[in-house]
């Protein structure tokens, strides 16, 4: 038997088997399976349109959940907390005017600088346990608990003295130095070349 | 294409089309009760995205191999199904119905692996070549040959040669 044969052999037995279901069945349940088809799509644009818009309402509803107005640019935010401290994140190092107009609107008086790769300029010295270095601690606060991933500061207004104000400094892969500066930018005494270090988020 | 057009292709390919599927299914599949819904459903499907499928090189083998996917979603179904109401025995998917087949051959077709079973029965019921068989069922040209070298080998084995009947002029 060669292969012809056997394909023959195989084939035969089928031929007396037909299709008997008619064509106006199968025309009629493809018109279901097409409009079964449209209702998924018009689900699935819905679902999308409804997920877009939460997703907007929670962009703008989650600042403004906290007190004050909250100011929110791609390149950092500005939000006032229920209990009085601003948290700044800063997530791209453009616009240091903004941010600075950012904090003063909500109560914070601050010089912000963004530098060159490399070029961040030596901060203040804050001696341990002097009244300067628990100023400091008072002024910029610790991130809350359990607020992993939260902003990259947190300053408390209230703590920071008469006539002095924020010092933000800023260079792409050099980490941010905060200070308390004069209104005339220096460092408040006793001041040398140092600078209270965080790490970028 | 308007829609009466659409409907007088299909009809047209239906008619034509719609038995060598069936053959095929069953003989990929080894169940004649099951094998018309599904190959009626696989067509219901061509229909629906006939613009789609009216331009395929190989409109039947998609049928076909439409077919053959639902079996598998379905076999799957029925296999949760099962799981969930504790059955062991799974449902109907499993078993096999020849119907009008002979049981013969049919019994020699579903002993071949499932793949072998797919590859023989595109190529005896659609006639298609390595390249469109391979296309249809979604794996190499070169394993196609493969397959169907061994199913040969194996339903060769099964159907041994028949004497061969003279005619009365051959005998003198």
């Amino acid at each position: 038997m060669d292969d012809n044969d056997l394909m023959t052999a195989v084939r035969e037995p089928f031929a007396g088997i037909l299709m008997t279901t008619p064509v106006e069945s199968v025309v009629t349940r493809g018109r279901a399976v097409r409009r079964g088809r449209r209702r998924l799509r018009g689900l699935a644009a819905a679902a999308a349109a409804v997920t877009a818009g939460v997703v907007s309402v929670l962009i703008a509803v989650i600042p403004g959940g906290r007190t004050g107005a909250p100011v929110t640019l791609t390149a950092w935010t500005v939000v006032t907390e229920p209990n009085g401290t601003v948290a700044v994140s800063i997530h791209d190092l453009r616009d240091p005017l903004g941010l600075q107009h950012a904090l003063r609107a909500h109560g914070v008086a601050a010089i912000v600088r963004f530098h060159r790769a490399g070029s961040l300029m030596p901060g203040c010295v804050i001696p341990g346990g002097s009244r300067l270095a628990q100023t400091y601690q008072r002024v910029f606060v610790q991130q809350p608990a359990g607020r992993p991933g939260g902003a990259l500061l947190y300053i408390d207004p209230a703590a920071v003295p008469r006539a002095a104000e924020i010092g933000i400094d800023a260079a792409r892969g050099s980490g941010f130095g905060i200070e308390l500066l004069t209104r005339h930018g220096q460092c408040l005494p006793p001041s040398s070349p140092s600078s209270v270090r965080i790490s970028p988020s | 294409m308007g829609p009466k057009q659409v409907d007088a292709d299909f009809a047209e390919f239906y008619a034509s089309a719609r038995d060598d599927c069936l053959r095929a299914v069953i003989a990929s599949t080894g169940d004649a009760a099951a094998s018309e819904d599904l190959v009626a459903e696989a067509f219901a499907r061509a229909w629906a995205s006939w613009r789609k499928v009216g331009r395929h090189p190989a409109p039947r083998a998609w049928v076909v191999r439409t077919a053959l996917n639902l079996r598998v979603s379905s076999w799957r179904r029925s296999r949760r199904t099962a799981a969930l109401a504790g059955d062991d025995a799974l449902g109907g998917a499993d078993r096999t119905d020849p119907g009008p087949v002979d049981p013969e051959i049919m019994a020699a077709l579903t002993a071949l692996p499932e793949r072998q079973r797919q590859v023989i029965a595109l190529r005896i019921f659609l006639d298609l070549d390595t390249a469109g068989t391979a296309k249809a069922l979604g794996i190499a040209p070169g394993t196609v040959t493969a397959h169907l070298a061994r199913a040969v080998a194996t339903l060769r084995a099964q159907f041994p040669p028949r004497p061969r009947q003279h005619s009365p002029a051959e005998r003198q």
